[in-house]
């Protein structure tokens, strides 16, 4: 059994990890830590013909999405449609209204997407989640990928697995298609951010430059990187990794100090390509994930190939009426929190918080969605020497370049707590490498 | 609009919101723009087609200003812009600061409540009728409220400034199921820039001054429009190094037989 050969390993990749810094920040109670991000090195195995049907489905899935992003913020065909109520896009915290009539380079709003999956016990694929704004999480079971295989050469050239770390490539030529002329920056708002780690590792891949926001200027209307020695270079294209509000204090939130002064001016003349482009939010709002299948069907004229988890909105009267009939076997998400933050599983609640959130609900139906609790597949990861199932799920990546690109690997993050469905990395949970069998 | 710093600072980055369009109701001509410290300053249109200048001051200063003259001839009762289908759909949901809290909900149960057949009412007639009411209810009180007074806040308070008269009658409008939205301006007379409302009545936009108590007439200069107000934001700076800052925007509006000067 070759895998054994890399469980051997798991301490030495670990310390290797943490030597590189692989750290994935939070903050808890105002103060900011830095934690380990635990690796497992049991992978997540996927079979090629299963990986083929899983990219064709996030494909269409992401290209839909972008469809609906130009036209949310032109002639918003799909609202006048009846598809999507009005209130999903105008209430929603993620709709920009800076974004209107503003073209990204190529019409591309997500270039770089990540999408959470589950495997249900029955074997079949659901998505949980789309992450359109800055999806964080490659640079991981990239890093690990490779100290794995530095660690333990052997289990590598037994079999015949698909090499993840051509991430790097991917993201470049993604960067690459948008670069409207000159230099390509990857942009962090430095090293107190959770994934400092990845924005630097990405760049070292890339070959971009990793910046802050004072390094960058606008001139006019372009902008320009400052170099050590005082010049002046134009930039093509930035990789943000801040999020919309903080991006421009001109016209965003104006106490941001790690934005760029009138970026956002240069962008919507066209002059710079922003990665993703801002206003996203409006398409991966947990309101809005109930309407991506509708949306395929609606641009593309296709069945969806991924489903969703079966999804209820409150909003819809009929829904309503399931929910509060089912609340118990139902899990509640309020649609403007993330990172594994406000869900709760009605269950889990006494009769006092159930009174409580029904009323909140009945209040604000628009602010929840309601889902079936999937039973999802368990994956083993060594605790204490010993194998144990723990729930998991996949972000898969999806890069809009000249075409769309499915990176053939993935984030396998992991609960920890075996009680917990909840394997966000910002509560502590782990990591996996994703094997995708070339084969 | 002069903006005096107590030392003088290394650099700044404006964005200048203030220039009137023509549009149906208004003829503007003769812009000039002025600067201290003279910059190259950029063209622009935000969202809503607000058209801005933006641009940068490198060099160290310690006064900023900008002035805008120019004429603009104002229809006497046409105030006749189509209303887009997009804009309808936009204008007529809440957003930030005239999101209705319980005063303004409770405030318009009580308007829908003694108002007979308001269900079947024009949405300028519902505007009128609002105006009317808020005009007598409300007390104009200047510095009780600041720019990032939310419709709500201003109800609880019952006072305050055409900002806010504009917020809460926009909140208003919008559950009374109109496309309402805020806009920027200047009267005739010296002071300062003025906000007033406009909403959707069979497809176009009417101009609803609730601070005045009337419908907007020739005496209204309109410069820009929002969801609210910082949507409008007439400037909005950035500096570096300087101490304090202090900042005055004056307008004069004086009428000409049949033109007007703005100044």
């Amino acid at each position: 059994m070759e895998n054994l050969r890399l469980l051997e390993h798991t301490d030495t990749v670990n310390s290797l990890l943490a030597r590189y810094g692989v750290k994935f920040g939070i903050y808890k109670n105002g103060n900011f830590k830095e934690q380990l991000f635990p690796f497992d090195s049991i992978p997540r195995i996927i079979e090629n013909e299963e990986f083929n049907y899983l990219e064709k489905g996030l494909k269409q899935r992401v290209v839909a999405l972008n469809m609906f992003l130009k036209d949310i913020y032109s002639e918003k065909k799909i609202v006048k449609d009846g598809i999507v109520p009005e209130d999903f896009i105008f209430a929603s915290s993620g709709y920009m209204i800076e974004c209107e009539g503003v073209s990204p380079v190529k019409d591309i709003y997500s270039h770089i997407s990540g999408i959470d999956l589950v495997k249900g016990k029955n074997g079949e694929w659901y998505i949980l989640e789309d992450n359109l704004r800055v999806p964080s999480g490659a640079s991981y079971p990239m890093i690990a990928r490779d100290l794995c295989r530095k660690s333990s050469p052997k289990t590598f050239a037994d079999v015949a697995l698909e090499d993840n770390r051509n991430y790097a490539s991917l993201l470049r030529r993604t960067l690459d298609n948008v670069n409207v002329g000159g230099h390509t920056v990857i942009l962090t708002p430095g090293r107190y951010n959770a994934a400092y780690f990845e924005h630097s590792y990405l760049a070292e891949q890339t070959g971009a430059h990793l910046v802050n926001g004072s390094e960058l200027e606008v001139e006019n209307d372009n902008l320009y990187f400052k170099t050590a020695d005082g010049k002046k270079e134009r930039v093509g294209a930035v990789y943000r990794r801040i999020s919309d509000e903080y991006l421009d204090p001109m016209t965003f939130k104006p106490e941001s100090v790690i934005g760029i002064p009138h970026i956002y001016d240069v962008f919507k003349k066209g002059n710079v390509a922003l990665l993703n482009a801002p206003g996203n939010g409006v398409a991966d709002d947990k309101g809005i994930y109930y309407f991506v299948p509708k949306m395929i069907k609606y641009y593309l004229g296709e069945d969806p190939i991924l489903q969703n988890a079966p999804t209820y909105l409150p909003f819809y009267e009929e829904d309503m009426t399931y929910v509060l009939e089912n609340f118990d076997k139902l899990v509640l998400k309020d649609v403007a929190e993330a990172g594994g933050y406000g869900v709760v599983f009605g269950s889990s609640m006494i009769k006092e918080e159930k009174e409580k959130f029904i009323a909140l609900l009945k209040r604000e139906p628009r602010r929840f969605i309601a889902q079936e609790v999937i039973d999802f597949q368990d994956l083993d990861i060594i605790d204490e020497g010993k194998a144990v199932p723990r729930k998991a799920d996949l972000r898969a990546f999806v890069l809009m370049a000249d075409e769309p690109l499915v990176w053939k690997s993935g984030l396998t993050r992991f609960s920890r707590n075996p009680d917990s469905f909840i394997v966000n990395s910002s509560q502590g949970g782990g990591f996996k490498d994703t094997w995708v069998l070339s084969r | 609009m002069e903006v005096f710093y107590s030392q003088a600072i290394n650099s700044c980055r404006y964005t200048i919101k203030c220039i009137p369009d023509s549009n149906a109701r208004q003829k503007i001509s003769d812009i000039n723009i002025q600067m201290v410290p003279e910059s190259k300053a950029n063209w622009a249109e935000d969202a809503h087609g607000n058209r801005y200048i933006f641009g940068c001051n490198p060099e160290p200063h310690s006064y900023f200003k900008f002035r805008l003259t120019g004429k603009a001839e104002c229809g006497n009762s046409s105030y006749d812009c189509e209303a887009t289908e997009n804009e309808i759909m936009l204008f007529r949901h809440s957003h930030g600061m005239t999101v209705p809290g319980p005063k303004i909900k409770e405030y318009y149960q009580n308007i829908y409540d003694s108002t007979e057949g308001f269900d079947q009412m024009k949405p300028v007639d519902k505007a009128i009728l609002m105006m009317n009411r808020l005009y007598n209810e409300f007390k104009y009180e200047k510095n009780c409220t600041c720019v990032n007074t939310s419709a709500e806040e201003a109800m609880e308070l019952g006072k305050g400034v055409c900002q806010d008269y504009a917020h809460i009658l926009i909140s208003l409008l919008i559950l009374a199921g109109c496309s309402a939205r805020y806009v920027t301006g200047l009267i005739i007379g010296e002071g300062e820039s003025h906000a007033w409302v406009e909403v959707v009545n069979e497809g176009k936009w009417i101009g609803i001054d609730p601070t005045n108590n009337m419908v907007v007439s020739d005496s209204h200069i309109r410069i820009g429009c929002g969801r609210e107000a910082c949507e409008c934001q007439i400037n909005r700076g950035i500096m570096h190094g300087g101490g304090d800052q202090m900042q005055r925007i004056s307008v004069s509006v004086i009428e000409k037989k049949s033109i007007q000067e703005v100044m």
